[in-house]
């Protein structure tokens, strides 16, 4: 009888212990991993920033990009000028401003026919002999900036005649 | 512990975020509609070739290819509709199971773990079938849906609604590009009962782009008679325009519309547009779009058998609530201003990663950590309040500054510690102030006084002051410093609005004046001790500018300050020079600081720690 009762009192005591530990266990715990996520988002910032960085240039390179287009539509209006200095100068300009633009990593999206749903955007389909969903037209360049797309191209794309589309039915 | 993700499933865009360190931040998207890359548009297609494409790639071909290219579908989940495309059918299911998809490897990639249970938002008035419908959609995605939470449920959540230990009735004001929902819940003990919901399918922000869009058009075609509607080119740049002075309207009164060459004119020359458009310009564009509001609202209100006074708060969602006349006609007609600060573009997203929190146990999990409402700072020479411990920083926090003495062996200094944003120490809340006494003797600017402000995770400041050379030390704890209420700390950062200008004034003023003296001194020091080796001619201009800078501070006169400051140095740099040619072996040119060692705070300007 005494046995039993001392091994119950010791089974309460483990238990005891048992409980008094579960909280301290439980810090720990979050301690831990608390700390760990600390660390993950430390070095998430970190690439973060050298992220933000490329971004926060990217966002400048596209807010140009409005008066990129102005100033080809300038160009246009200026070539057929007389005055050939006045056009040379412009030029220039020109050239100088889109240097700047590329050295910093701004490049033209390529439009070589090929409808890329990553680099473009179709604005309306015409119908054209080239094989259906051809670019036929870019009414809108389209621009990366180190590899980040700032605007896909605006492209027209083919599409079959409509008598052609008939006689593929009719068969 | 795994993430449980929440997402934001939208009929025209979607959005998922995440809970990090105890609060939500979107996952980026990669080809999202912006740079970033925060939502994209619920957009699938499938190309000729057999391709599949999600999000902006999509869309951006739906143009060319409207039979392969499905969007809002998310309106016929729950029914038995088969999108036919190509041969090939697709249960509304299946195409929301695609952009499960994609926000699944968005989210994998964004925490760089494997994420298989989800939080997803779906509209209130969704019905069994509906919900059952997007539990598959997440099942055939892969994920486990942990819970399906209501939209506006989930965008009480962002504002942190459950927070607040009341009952309370919240109205949620959700208008998207194409539709407005309107929903009013009930909230109390945990669980939110929604009470009614009404809408407008055919209302949303489209319909205030297309109108600004024709407002433009027509000034155009009425002010200089060209038409440029058919030319696809100014179309697309009117649109841009338009859309980029909607957003900058929202928070400045008037902007510029430019667009150089837009068209050609009469005689076959350029044409270029300008137009000065005006916040209540837009407004009277947009107005009759946004009164028609009014009715899904008070149908609302009606079918919760409630008066708009009942209202206790109102959420907006979707982009265009961003605009200042849509909060504005929505908080004149409920009379009750509208809940602010989270992105109404993200509420839902970030409010279903709460939720998902909840559930994952991680938000028990949070330390919730405090900040220190108040700047703690202690009063320097001439009653400046330097700081020690900025406002918002997370406690615990512990932070040290070295300062020095004021005068030529003065044996103690005073630490007073005070709290608030005003320059001068005067203005402040004085905390309290104790001695540290025995500094052995030394000439100002040479002892080093350790400042250390320690709070701990009880709020409890600890401040203790230790001269460096003997080790001396004193201390002090504050309870709960910042124990004031919300109200306080509003009213004290409004004062220090307030006065900011004139306080700084002040400051500088002080700065100046400190600066001025500490040149008398060292210049005192200067001739001192050098002087067997300064010539008479140069020992005579030191003596009289700074005697000059010495009544100028005296008497107060603050706009001579500078000048005389310049003139002292520059008669110091005299004694420099003169020394240099004397050749002076090994000896140590006296710098207009003057003191050497130890953090400056840099307020003060010159090498000197600030003095006690």
């Amino acid at each position: 009888m005494a046995e039993e009762k001392e091994g119950k009192e010791e089974q309460e005591q483990k238990k005891e212990k048992k409980e008094a530990n579960e909280p301290k266990e439980d810090y720990k715990d979050r301690l831990l991993r608390l700390a760990a996520e600390f660390d993950n988002y430390k070095k998430r910032i970190k690439t973060d920033i050298e992220g933000a960085k490329g971004i926060g240039r990217a966002e400048f390179a596209k807010s140009l990009l409005p008066i990129l287009d102005e100033f080809e539509l300038a160009l246009v209006v200026v070539r057929k000028s007389d005055d050939k200095n006045m056009v040379k100068g412009v030029e220039l300009l020109y050239s100088n401003f889109y240097d700047v633009m590329k050295k910093s990593g701004l490049a033209e999206v390529e439009c070589n026919g090929v409808f890329d749903p990553y680099k473009h955007e179709i604005v309306m389909t015409q119908e054209d002999d080239a094989k259906p969903g051809t670019v036929i037209e870019v009414t809108k360049k389209g621009y990366t900036f180190n590899g980040i797309l700032l605007r896909p191209a605006s492209v027209i794309v083919s599409k079959e005649r409509e008598e052609e589309a008939e006689r593929k039915n009719d068969k | 512990m795994a993430k449980i993700i929440g997402i934001d499933l939208g009929t025209s865009n979607s959005a998922a975020a995440t809970l990090e360190g105890g609060r939500p931040v979107i996952i980026p998207s990669t080809e999202g509609t912006t740079l970033y890359g925060k939502a994209f548009p619920s957009y699938v297609a499938f190309t000729k070739d057999g391709q599949r494409l999600i999000g902006e790639p999509a869309r951006r071909q739906a143009v060319a290819n409207a039979e392969g290219t499905l969007t809002a579908f998310k309106r016929k989940m729950g029914t038995d509709y088969r999108y036919k495309i190509y041969g090939k059918e697709y249960t509304p299911q299946e195409l929301s199971a695609t952009l499960l998809q994609k926000i699944k490897k968005d989210a994998e990639t964004f925490l760089g773990d494997e994420v298989n249970e989800a939080v997803i938002t779906v509209p209130a008035y969704f019905n069994d079938n509906q919900r059952q419908a997007t539990k598959d959609a997440a099942a055939i995605a892969g994920f486990k849906v942990s819970r399906l939470v209501n939209e506006p449920t989930a965008a009480a959540l962002a504002y942190g609604v459950d927070k607040h230990n009341k009952d309370m009735k919240i109205l949620v004001y959700d208008l998207g590009g194409g539709t407005l929902d309107v929903t009013i819940m009930e909230f109390g003990k945990g669980v939110f009962e929604v009470k009614s919901t009404s809408g407008d399918t055919q209302l949303g922000g489209t319909d205030m782009d297309n109108s600004v869009v024709n407002f433009l058009t027509d000034e155009i075609k009425s002010k200089h008679g060209i038409d440029v509607t058919t030319d696809r080119q100014a179309m697309q740049r009117i649109r841009e325009a338009g859309e980029r002075a909607k957003i900058e309207l929202s928070t400045v009164m008037s902007t510029e519309i430019n667009l150089p060459f837009l068209a050609k004119d009469k005689k076959g020359g350029p044409f270029n547009f300008t137009y000065e458009f005006t916040r209540a310009k837009l407004e009277s564009i947009v107005v009759p779009t946004v009164e028609r509001s009014a009715k899904p609202v008070m149908q609302a209100l009606k079918d919760a058998k409630m008066e708009p006074t009942g209202i206790d708060k109102v959420i907006m969602i979707g982009g265009p609530t961003r605009m200042p006349i849509v909060q504005r006609y929505v908080e004149q007609l409920l009379g009750k201003k509208i809940e602010r600060g989270v992105d109404p573009m993200e509420a839902v997203a970030l409010g279903a990663a709460v939720e998902g929190g909840v559930l994952s146990g991680e938000v028990k999990d949070i330390v919730l950590l405090d900040v220190t409402p108040l700047t703690l700072s202690i009063e320097t020479l001439g009653g400046v309040a330097t700081k020690i411990i900025e406002r918002n920083t997370t406690i615990p926090i512990k932070k040290s500054q070295i300062f020095s003495t004021a005068d030529d062996n003065q044996p103690g200094v005073e630490i007073h510690i005070i709290q608030g944003e005003r320059p001068m120490a005067k203005d402040n809340i004085e905390l309290g102030k104790f001695m540290l006494t025995g500094i052995p003797p030394a000439r100002r600017g040479i002892p080093q006084i350790e400042v250390t402000f320690d709070i701990d995770s009880n709020g409890i400041l600890h401040v203790t002051a230790t001269d460096k050379a003997t080790g001396k030390a004193q201390s002090m704890d504050i309870v709960a410093p910042h124990k004031m209420d919300s109200k306080d700390i509003e009213r004290k950062m409004e004062e220090a609005k307030k006065y900011e200008e004139a306080d700084n004034k002040i400051r500088e003023q002080v700065e100046l004046k400190n600066n001025a003296e500490s040149l008398v001194y060292t210049a005192d020091r200067a001739l001192e001790e050098y002087k067997d080796k300064i010539p008479s001619d140069v020992a005579e201009k030191v003596e009289k500018a700074k005697a000059e800078l010495d009544e100028a501070v005296k008497k107060e006169q603050l706009d001579r300050l500078n000048e005389k400051i310049e003139s002292l140095k520059k008669a110091l740099e005299g004694i420099g020079g003169s020394m240099y040619k004397g050749g002076a072996p090994g000896s140590e040119g006296p710098s207009s600081g003057g003191g050497d060692g130890g953090t400056t705070d840099g307020a003060q300007g010159g090498p000197r720690p600030s003095d006690l």
